[in-house]
């Protein structure tokens, strides 16, 4: 058992007290004396646990229980539990931020607006299948165009340039060409992309028929542009048949976005 | 503890337990507001709190799956003092930062909140045996541990000498540390 005199030397090792040399002494005394050395951590922890202002930080932790709680870290349980908390945080604060409070005087003026806003949301949200087109029409998805060993006079590269420099009068010219010599899917919904802004939804049509009848992996690209052009048509039964044939096959081009849209469509 | 009571902590541990959000939103509800308050007392901020009280939510559901723990105090308390225990955690990490003083490297996430259970439990170990104290010796080492002077503590307690007092501290702190000794917890905490 220890005596106050070494508890005094423990306090004056810790707060910085001790001249150099009994602290040299008393660091030897620790690493020789494992009954002193476990002393000394508690009386450690106990200064920094007792004290309000203070934390004791656990450097020496028992590694069986770092890794029985790593182990269940790592675990789906805690993750999803973790997940459930975040969740919960989330709800909370938005929940809490919207609630803002206002002077009385304020409401009826308040209701009027919020009556107005409600009337113009309401013809926002006037849902079209042309509003459709706009939403769900994507260019930028296109595919950049390889460039190939038969492609003598660059004109992929020059029909993909016209076509981001949108014109597309151009670039339906220079794809319609290069498409009488050669079969190249990514030209062909080049090219059907580009009738339709130009208003060609006849032959933007036709040029998606002709990739459907290909048998290359773009083929069910047809049915997705296909049922834009209908979108824009403002024909909801065609653009509903063409979704539902692309519908049939999981593994076909845009098979998410297109169930989206058709349960878009259906509700108009 | 009133029946009422345990009803509430069965039901706030089994909604941590098993990720339950309808009853995670209850114990948001419930002690969120003080902890929000607590943190900003204390040269904090709202994202601090928000931090501090999913961390120690995170810590409860650990220690409930894992552990057996003991509600002394209702279930909003606890959950409380584990909160206030974590900001008082950051606050001293940042000291420690600033003042160089040599500390394992920063590891990541997961390493934090092992790191902040076993300093919880250690916590609850020492206090704990610090109130199972007699009366005087708890408030003689109260005084101590928040470093009031021995003159100070001469005066409070009328003792005759200063030396008095040391012998007081002394015998307290050392009744204090057979305590923890004893107590099995100690050795599943730290690696000595």
């Amino acid at each position: 058992m220890f005596d106050d005199n070494t508890y005094s030397l423990i306090d004056g090792y810790l707060n910085g007290t001790l001249s150099n040399s009994n602290k040299l002494d008393f660091e030897k005394r620790l690493k020789e004396d494992s009954e002193l050395y476990e002393e000394f951590i508690i009386q450690k922890d106990l200064f920094h646990s007792l004290d309000d202002n203070s934390w004791a930080f656990e450097e020496q932790p028992n590694l069986d229980e770092v890794n029985t709680l790593k182990t269940y870290f790592e675990s789906d349980d805690a993750k999803s539990i973790a997940a459930a908390i975040a969740k919960s945080n989330t709800d909370y604060q938005s929940s809490k931020k919207t609630v803002f409070k206002l002077p009385r005087f304020v409401y009826p003026i308040a209701a009027s607006i919020a009556l107005i806003l409600g009337y113009f949301l309401l013809f926002e949200k006037n849902t079209t299948t042309d509003s459709l087109y706009a939403e769900y029409k994507n260019w930028d998805d296109l595919p950049s165009l390889t460039v190939r060993a038969d492609d003598n006079d660059n004109s992929l590269t020059k029909g993909q340039t016209a076509f981001k420099n949108k014109e597309y009068k151009e670039a339906s010219a220079i794809f319609n060409n290069y498409l009488k010599n050669n079969t190249n899917p990514q030209a062909t919904t080049y090219l059907g992309v580009s009738y339709i802004e130009l208003e060609e939804y006849e032959l933007a049509i036709k040029t998606f028929n002709s990739l459907l009848e290909g048998q290359s992996l773009d083929r069910s690209k047809g049915y997705w542009y296909k049922s834009l052009v209908y979108l824009k048509l403002g024909d909801k039964a065609k653009a509903l048949e063409t979704l539902n044939l692309l519908l049939e096959k999981e593994s076909n081009y845009k098979y998410q976005l297109a169930k989206a849209l058709k349960a878009k469509l259906v509700k108009l | 503890m009133t029946n009422m009571g345990n009803e509430n902590t069965n039901y706030f541990c089994n909604s941590l337990i098993n990720g339950d959000n309808i009853g995670i939103n209850k114990i948001y509800q419930l002690v969120y507001p003080k902890v929000l308050k607590f943190v900003l007392k204390n040269s904090g901020q709202r994202e601090d709190a928000e931090d501090v009280f999913q961390r120690a939510l995170i810590q409860l559901s650990a220690r409930l799956k894992l552990k057996r723990i003991e509600f002394h105090s209702s279930f909003e308390a606890y959950l409380f003092t584990i909160c206030m225990n974590l900001w008082r955690r950051d606050l001293n990490l940042k000291k420690r930062r600033v003042t160089n003083i040599p500390n394992q490297e920063h590891f990541d996430e997961q390493s934090d909140s092992i790191q902040e259970i076993l300093e919880q439990e250690k916590w609850e170990l020492y206090t704990e045996m610090f109130n199972k104290l007699s009366d005087n010796c708890k408030e003689v080492l109260g005084f101590y541990y928040n470093k009031v002077s021995y003159a100070d503590i001469v005066e409070k307690f009328s003792y005759t000498t200063e030396s008095v007092a040391r012998q007081r501290v002394f015998k307290c702190r050392k009744k204090l540390s057979e305590l923890v000794k004893k107590d099995r917890r100690f050795k599943q905490i730290k690696a000595i």
